[in-house]
């Protein structure tokens, strides 16, 4: 049955299925390099699935779909879901894909400072053992004859190049900083469509009008309140008094709500 | 709406009816604290098995490089010497990632939020025991007590003192309170 094939005067009964069900991530492998290896490319912007896999999202992420409430559902209810679909979702969706985004893009680089720190080392060493064996085996390229250890302390310098571009980009970039940020808009959007399907402050006002115009606002409120944030901070002379500039993000990561990804979370 | 004697005042009618407040209490307590639930139960576990493996990873791998830097002193073969450079860059990539994703501290803070969902959760009696009109008497209050949990929560990472959050006791169109955690 669908929302809108709902009779008015059915009485909500209990959803059947109440039960969380088993995730795939319980039956992966807990090694850290098997399920938080980064990704290498995840989309930056969200694009809306078709409806039968958005549904599977909505559920996946903790969200209400009509599906799950089956023939409990009653027209007060699927105004609100209806709303929130419309108002607050795709904020949200879009808010979770950026910090994913960067959440990876952050993981990405600090990957690469390890693995080129081991690599780097690695290869000296290896340079280091074929000197002291001796082994000055010559191999012809392209551009003359080379010795091993020539190429592998070309093969160092490129690591160590390719690490530095890596720096750059990360200084630059500040995925840490911009992960936070979006993680914590999808957090807080999160959790005002809990409050707002609880009615609870400030959504707890008799008219859906006024209701759904305050969800709005809010929802305006959070996305609009960490840009001004990142205003202050890029342009220290024009923050206004009464707004305080915001703490440097803490070392420890926050961890991403989603839990069917490797590193999505 | 209706008329209170006593008071004169106009009474507003609930803003859900108990067989709505019911159905929007399961929901919730589905589909926001048993996801949470099950969320924090994953964490926990991951970040628990990753922070011990590593430690045992960590001190093989001292282990192994004393015993060889200690051979190669009287092996004389470079390959020996060649593996006591070798180890220790691997135990520093192994360091490298236990700060990097911090197991132990994060398995900590997701227990201490685990464990406050869980007291958040008593706000609500045993459904087998609530009376009739008690889903809507109890409901705000779950959902106000949990809220307040998980911002707690992101509060703990730094987090929400970059954006104020959406504060219930002031209307949609002041500034709210910045959260200061709990």
């Amino acid at each position: 049955m669908t929302i809108s094939q709902t009779p008015d005067q059915e009485a909500p009964a209990v959803p059947a299925n109440m039960i969380v069900p088993p995730d795939e991530e319980d039956r992966r492998s807990k090694w850290f390099f098997m399920r938080r290896v980064p990704l290498r490319h995840i989309p930056r912007e969200w694009t809306r699935p078709p409806d039968n896999q958005y549904e599977h999202d909505l559920l996946d992420e903790g969200f209400v779909a009509p599906s799950l409430v089956g023939d409990a559902m009653t027209p007060e209810l699927a105004a609100d879901i209806r709303e929130l679909d419309q108002h607050l979702l795709p904020h949200f969706w879009r808010m979770n894909q950026q910090a994913k985004f960067y959440q990876n893009r952050f993981y990405q680089y600090q990957w690469a400072f390890i693995l080129a720190a081991l690599l780097t080392t690695a290869l000296a060493a290896v340079n280091v053992l074929l000197y002291a064996q001796g082994w000055t085996g010559r191999q012809g390229t392209i551009v003359g004859t080379l010795q091993w250890t020539e190429v592998l302390g070309f093969l160092t310098a490129v690591i160590s190049g390719i690490a530095a571009s890596v720096s750059f980009l990360d200084a630059n970039q500040t995925p840490q900083k911009r992960w936070y940020k979006a993680r914590v808009q999808a957090e807080m959007l999160r959790s005002m469509y809990f409050l707002f399907l609880a009615r609870q402050a400030p959504f707890n006002v008799h008219s859906q009008r006024e209701r759904v115009q305050r969800m709005r606002e809010k929802v305006i409120e959070i996305l609009r309140e960490t840009r001004l944030t990142e205003r202050q901070q890029e342009e220290p002379g024009t923050v206004p008094e009464s707004l305080t500039p915001a703490p440097t993000p803490p070392s420890t990561p926050p961890i991403s709500r989603h839990s069917f990804t490797p590193d999505a979370d | 709406m209706s008329l209170t004697p006593s008071t004169g005042q106009l009474q507003q009618p609930p803003l859900l009816s108990e067989e709505e407040a019911r159905l929007r209490t399961q929901l919730y307590i589905r589909q926001r604290i048993n996801y949470q639930d099950s969320f924090h139960r994953r964490r926990i576990a991951e970040f628990t098995f990753n922070s011990e493996k590593m430690l045992w990873v960590s001190a093989g791998l001292m282990g192994i490089s004393t015993v060889i830097s200690s051979y190669s002193v009287v092996a004389d073969k470079a390959v020996f010497a060649f593996l006591t450079t070798l180890l220790p860059a691997f135990a520093a990539a192994v360091s490298a990632f236990r700060s990097l994703y911090q197991w132990q501290r994060q398995a900590s803070i997701y227990e201490d939020t685990w464990l406050a969902l869980q007291q958040a959760r008593l706000a609500m009696p045993d459904e087998d025991y609530l009376e009739p009109g008690e889903y809507s008497r109890y409901f705000p209050q779950l959902v106000l007590q949990t809220e307040e949990v998980l911002r707690g929560e992101a509060s703990q990472w730094g987090q929400m003192e970059q954006v104020r959050p959406v504060s219930p006791a002031t209307p949609p169109s002041a500034p709210s309170a910045p959260d200061t955690g709990s």
